[in-house]
């Protein structure tokens, strides 16, 4: 082995460890991304559902409401307003102007998880590799020229043991590069949607909460205390109803608890917020110095957010399950 | 502006969970059952309901639901004053459904 390969071996060492080190931190950033990106989507999904089922479950109540109070049914009130059989609590230009916003947060979402997932970086290594094996024949070329055989043999040797680790100095060295430059792009992205992410997401919260929530708890206790009253007015009854007229009333009155039950855990406004929590975790840590803390504080938002999404999906669909009269 | 529509929601949540209590008569409680729902009605109507800034009979429907909300959460914390409660119950029932003709959008 000669001097110069020596002093070749001291240099490369800082440089690789600094090189996967960096790696390591813009790998990480990666999956956060990723995931954000998942519970975005399923977040939007499970939103949406609120409000493209709304004029469905208004309908329902008002129906509710006519059968246990012996009414009748109309699509225009007595005061000349559209009842929820017409189907119109929410215009559909209002339910598109929201599932609209809804899509927008996802397909932002859907772009930083394209860009953290780009595989530029990885092709850019595998090129590398192939230059390496190319430097070595570039050596070997220069070792054929006037040296004697002996020293050819001894730098012919060394050689071929450092094309290798060029190549991937080389690569890894550019995947950084690259990794840097996805990284800033990135970070750049997060910065700025972080305004019309947070706009929209103020939107939709308050929207859910003053609007969306309000209509459904009320409308599911309006069902549960139609059952109650109907149940004990008719132990007023002469004669008094069968016990399996009783146990009917009665199961119905517990389905519509669990129903009533479901609504209140299920918190879409709830989930906004989770949601607007992760994306500020996000902005912090892109613009962070990317320090174990800060990954560690990230990844706690992103599971925070990532167990609520699975909660209120479950309870959502448990919901839709209940109003079908579906068990469990 | 709008209409108070979360002290609404209250007032609708506490009429409900009256109508379902034992403490009081049965009459009483289809009663609340009744003007609950009356309530609901108004607040499906008028959640998506925009109106002018200032308007006069929207304070004024706002003012009233403030006070009909403290009367029916001192009902329920003391079942006192309950035919009262109930007039004003009907009464702010009323009033919301004149707002329907003056909403300057529904968003």
């Amino acid at each position: 082995m000669n001097w110069a390969a020596k002093g070749s071996i001291s240099i490369t060492l800082p440089v690789l460890l600094s090189v996967s080190l960096a790696g390591c931190v813009t790998a990480n950033f990666t999956e956060p991304v990723t995931s954000f990106r998942d519970s975005v989507n399923k977040s939007g999904a499970v939103v949406s559902t609120y409000y493209t089922e709304l004029n469905q479950f208004e309908r329902e109540v008002y129906l509710d409401d006519a059968l246990y109070s012996a009414k009748q049914i109309g699509t225009t009130d007595a005061g000349g307003q559209p009842t929820p059989l017409a189907g119109k609590a929410l215009s559909p230009e209002s339910i598109k102007a929201r599932t609209d916003a809804i899509a927008l947060l996802g397909a932002f979402a859907q772009r930083l998880g394209e860009l953290a997932g780009s595989e530029a970086p990885k092709q850019f290594s595998e090129g590398a590799s192939a230059l390496g094996e190319n430097l070595f024949s570039l050596n070997k070329t220069f070792e054929k020229l006037g040296q004697d055989s002996a020293t050819q043999k001894a730098v012919d040797k060394t050689a071929k043991d450092y094309a290798g680790p060029i190549g991937a100095i080389v690569g890894a060295l550019g995947k950084m590069y690259l990794e840097n430059r996805r990284d800033a792009a990135l970070q750049e992205a997060i910065n700025n949607g972080a305004p019309p992410v947070r706009a929209v997401l103020s939107l939709l919260q308050q929207d859910l909460a003053t609007s969306i929530e309000p209509l459904q708890e009320t409308g599911l206790k309006q069902e549960l205390a139609e059952r109650v009253n109907a149940y004990n007015t008719s132990l007023t009854a002469q004669p008094l109803p069968s016990f399996d007229q009783r146990r009917a009333a009665l199961n119905d009155v517990g389905a519509a608890a669990a129903r009533y039950d479901a609504a209140i855990t299920a918190n879409p406004a709830d989930l906004i917020q989770n949601m607007r929590q992760a994306f500020e975790a996000l902005l912090t840590y892109a613009n962070s110095s990317r320090a174990p803390t800060d990954l560690a504080q990230l990844v706690t938002a992103l599971q925070t957010f990532k167990n609520n999404v699975d909660e209120v999906a479950t309870q959502v669909n448990r919901l839709l399950l209940l109003r079908k009269g579906q068990k469990t | 502006m709008k209409v108070d529509s979360a002290t609404l929601t209250q007032i609708i949540d506490k009429c409900f969970d009256l109508s379902m209590n034992l403490q009081l008569q049965l009459p009483d409680r289809q009663n609340f059952l009744a003007l609950g729902k009356r309530l609901r009605g108004s607040l499906l109507n008028l959640i998506s309901a925009q109106f002018n800034a200032g308007t006069p009979q929207v304070i004024n429907a706002n003012n009233q639901i403030a006070t009909v909300s403290g009367q029916v959460a001192a009902v329920a914390q003391n079942l006192q004053n309950i035919a009262q409660t109930a007039q004003s119950l009907a009464t702010l029932a009323s009033t919301l459904d004149g707002l329907l003709t003056i909403a300057a959008s529904f968003v």
